[in-house]
């Protein structure tokens, strides 16, 4: 199955799940979360894809692992 | 109308009744109601009644306690047992029907054994546009609502409050615990006991303002206030976050990327609009 629009948004290796009109999104680094501008159109894209709530779901090992290096940051 | 003018307009309206039963949990609105009906009638025919239950969090019975306190508030304090209702127990889109109804009953039964007129809640004017299916419980026992019908909102009564030097003026809303559970999940002692430790320990973290856990079976989904949010989504706070609801026994937790919202389990269960 193809990706969706609020899949595409997020890094390659978030996974969301789905619980009726709630979307979890499972995220191994929390920092692109605080920019309220991206928050904003991964709300929007919820939205658009019938999902009236959206959370983040922090994994155990969370911002543990060294972050990648900027440029593959960036190709991502 | 101002909000001066329909303060007036509410005490007059308790000037003219012999005596008021208010149905009292310690929040702004039945504080402010309390506080305005003692000032009407006096201590003498006036009585505030907490309904405690396992619905009702412990933090805001000992706030209600110290309001009451504060105020010189004569107060009566009785248990329900709404958990032992299956109808509320199943937790239905009108479980807090159920709920009102034993509780409207016992109050309206206490002002008739005690002699109280008139038995009023807070309910305030932007409740109307609320889902609240307590309403209905209040009208079939003949529950009066003087601040929504004075056309007090929140904000007014959070003003009029601060006028008093009432405390509970700046105090997020507190509804019971089982609003933190959708629809549908079985309403538990011990699933509002976990609600209750997970939302005391985000407190002791040092959050404030409005926040819920909304308990989705495994899964806790915190609602911060959006002025909070930002902040606590930080790495270290949010792993912080996230031990300090594990430890009420939670085994995921995740954070609400909107933030709080007033009736967001209502919202989800499509009962009310996005």
């Amino acid at each position: 199955m193809s990706a969706t629009a609020l899949e595409r948004a997020l890094d390659a290796a978030d996974r969301v799940e789905r619980r009726g009109a709630l979307a979890i999104v499972r995220s191994t680094r929390a920092e692109p979360f605080t920019d309220a501008a991206h928050r904003a159109r991964l709300l929007a894209l919820a939205r658009a894809e019938g999902f009236t709530h959206l959370a983040l779901e922090l994994d155990d090992d969370a911002d543990a692992a060294a972050p990648l290096p900027r440029d593959q940051s960036a190709a991502r | 109308m101002t909000a001066a003018l329909k303060e007036g307009a509410l005490l007059a309206w308790l000037r003219a009744q012999p005596s008021v039963l208010v149905g009292f949990s310690g929040g702004v609105d039945s504080a402010y109601l309390a506080a305005v009906s003692l000032e009407a009638l006096g201590a003498d025919r006036v009585l505030a009644v907490i309904g405690r239950s396992a619905s009702y969090p412990e933090e805001q019975w000992t706030q209600a306690r110290a309001v009451a306190r504060h105020a010189a508030l004569p107060l009566l304090e009785i248990d329900t047992h709404e958990l032992d209702d299956p109808r509320y127990a199943e937790n239905p889109t009108d479980r807090c029907y159920y709920c009102k109804g034993e509780l409207w009953g016992l109050l309206a039964q206490i002002a008739r054994e005690r002699g109280f007129a008139t038995v009023v809640d807070g309910t305030n004017a932007d409740d109307l546009h609320d889902w609240r299916p307590g309403k209905r419980a209040a009208r079939e026992h003949g529950i009066v609502s003087p601040l929504a019908d004075a056309g007090l909102t929140k904000d007014e009564i959070r003003a009029l409050s601060a006028a008093r030097g009432l405390p509970t003026w700046s105090q997020p809303s507190s509804p019971c615990l089982s609003s933190r559970l959708p629809y549908g999940t079985p309403v538990t002692v011990a699933r509002l006991a976990q609600v209750e430790r997970a939302e005391r320990a985000l407190r002791a973290l040092g959050i404030t303002g409005d926040l819920r856990v909304r308990h989705h079976e495994d899964l806790a989904r915190v609602e911060l206030a959006p002025a909070m949010l930002e902040a606590w989504l930080a790495p270290a706070r949010l792993r912080a976050l996230r031990d300090a609801v594990r430890g009420a026994g939670v085994a995921r937790v995740a954070l609400d990327l909107r933030g709080f919202r007033s009736g967001s389990l209502n919202v989800l269960a499509g009962v009310t609009a996005a």
